[in-house]
């Protein structure tokens, strides 16, 4: 996002401020273990990273070098042992393996978990007519979760992250058993939310989607090196470093903080 | 969204994943009347020459003692398998947004109305299998239910622990097993042990009630206090399942 030439610079960096939707900043994460004659293992070293309204960041690394963990740490599901995450509105958690409830139907899914996001009745149904038609999975409303193919499974995965309009998506390798159809669709959804400014971050393995991408981060060792995508030709080391002044997260961002809107659902805690 | 509607909607979820296991549903069914009979029958054959130290008849102790362990091991399975296919769903759930204290609220519930439900089922397959009279149906299904909330909170605290379906049941079965072979009271063992199985109280209320049309008051304190040791230790591991654990 580019600063409003016309303001003065103190308004725009407020403004540049007011536009990340969640900054994690020096984050540490270590597996201890529990047992003898095993070795703790170092995930996350530093970690630093910002999302900002209207843009797609994607998060890529080999496997295993804690690209999973840091998602969780960004969406609240897990502590860092070091660092602060800041959020500032709703957050939406696709995480990699469906958390669902197995034996629930899609519809009483959607409604479970709209409850969870304090929806009532009429924006539940509206969000799960409008999630079913785009990802194209609306014939199975009334099947059980564990009756569903791994790609529909997903799907409601998706929808569940979605379903309440978020302003930050954190999106664990979403499209994991999606048919080319509905790859082109999520692609699409995608680009409508980043048009109505919601930040997204989206776990990736395929090298081929980088152009999809606003900025680019690759975790290696435990850092995450960012990359704008078309402007800088090279990654750099610790981009971010610096530019983020971030403080241990709250369960609610304060109301004077960002755009003085309270977090809820996923994150929120 | 109220939280009352918020509960009732979480004990409707779990209601609705126990009932929707057929597995389940034909275990509610058949357990109770197929271990009833057994213990009824295996210790029909044993002759009443002393060995035993029963309040109603061999038979008749042996039927009540089937209908508590099948209680029990329902009732555990119940809780662990809550606790197995509902860990990370609930963990997603509560960072969604839905208030952890009612999470927790309506697991306990989930347990308290499937509970019923097969204290209810015992407590009917007893009534027309012991081919006696019995003096106080309504007091038996107390007594089951007693057992039943026991081993639905003692399931949940197996399941943090040992959170897989096969060997969390066999942990299950085998200490719902002998935990019912000091709560028969059948083999004289001293009270000041037998007092801490968690089946003791339960099947000292159900005996009452067969034998007796009366409700063993003695028991009712003991039996609250293992529900209430039970039901602060489930909810901690509950709590440290949900919330705490690395995902």
């Amino acid at each position: 996002m580019t600063a409003d030439r016309s303001s003065p610079p103190e308004h725009s960096e407020q403004r540049a401020a007011s536009d990340i939707v969640v900054a994690a900043d020096s984050i540490a994460k270590t597996y201890d273990s529990r047992l003898p004659f095993t070795r703790s293992v170092e995930v996350l070293d530093g970690a630093t990273l910002e999302v900002r309204r209207g843009e797609v960041v994607g998060i890529m690394g080999e496997n295993g070098s804690g690209k999973s963990t840091l998602m969780q740490i960004l969406a609240g599901a897990l502590d860092a042992d070091a660092g602060a995450v800041q959020r500032a509105g709703t957050v939406g958690w696709c995480p990699q393996e469906p958390r669902l409830y197995d034996r629930l139907t899609v519809d009483e899914t959607f409604r479970l978990f709209g409850q969870a996001y304090g929806m009532d009745d009429d924006e539940v149904r509206e969000a799960r007519d409008w999630l079913t038609d785009v990802l194209d999975f609306e014939e199975f409303a009334d099947r059980q979760v564990r009756h569903l193919s791994g790609g529909n499974r997903q799907k409601l995965n998706l929808s569940v992250a979605l379903m309440h309009e978020p302003d930050l998506l954190l999106l664990d390798e979403p499209y994991t058993g999606f048919d080319w159809e509905t790859f082109l669709a999520f692609w699409e959804l995608t680009e409508q939310l980043r048009d109505r400014g919601v930040g997204v971050a989206i776990i990736s393995h395929i090298i081929n989607e980088r152009d999809r991408f606003d900025v680019v981060y690759e975790l290696h060792d435990g850092h995450l090196h960012r990359q704008e995508i078309g402007a800088d030709d090279e990654p750099q080391s610790r981009p971010t470093e610096g530019q983020v002044d971030c403080e241990r997260t709250t369960p609610f961002v304060d109301d004077d903080a960002g755009g003085g809107q309270r977090a809820t659902g996923e994150g929120s805690r | 969204m109220t939280a009352l509607g918020r509960v009732g909607a979480g004990v409707r979820a779990g209601t609705q994943s126990f009932v929707r296991e057929p597995f389940n549903v034909v275990l509610l069914l058949v357990l109770p009347a197929l271990s009833i009979q057994i213990y009824g029958v295996s210790l029909a054959q044993f002759p009443a020459v002393g060995i035993f130290d029963a309040a109603g008849t061999l038979e008749t102790t042996g039927r009540i003692t089937g209908a508590v362990f099948a209680t029990g091991a329902l009732a555990g399975v119940l809780g662990l398998f809550q606790m197995i296919s509902a860990r990370h769903a609930d963990r997603r759930l509560a960072l969604c947004g839905f208030p952890d204290v009612e999470l927790v609220v309506s697991r306990l519930l989930t347990i308290a109305v499937v509970g019923s439900v097969i204290a209810g089922v015992a407590t009917v397959t007893l009534v027309a299998i012991l081919g006696e009279p019995v003096s106080a149906a309504p007091l038996v299904f107390v007594g089951l239910g007693v057992a039943a909330a026991a081993y639905g909170l003692l399931g949940i605290l197996v399941g943090t622990v040992l959170p897989r379906e096969l060997e969390g049941s066999l942990v299950l079965v085998i200490l719902a097993d002998v935990d019912n072979v000091f709560a028969s009271g059948l083999f004289g063992i001293d009270e000041s042990i037998t007092q801490f199985a968690p089946l003791s109280h339960p099947h000292e209320l159900v005996t009452a009630a067969v034998v007796d049309g009366q409700l063993a008051t003695e028991h009712l304190l003991p039996a609250g206090g293992h529900l209430l040791v039970f039901a602060v230790l489930s909810i901690a591991a509950y709590t440290y399942a949900v919330g705490g654990e690395p995902a």
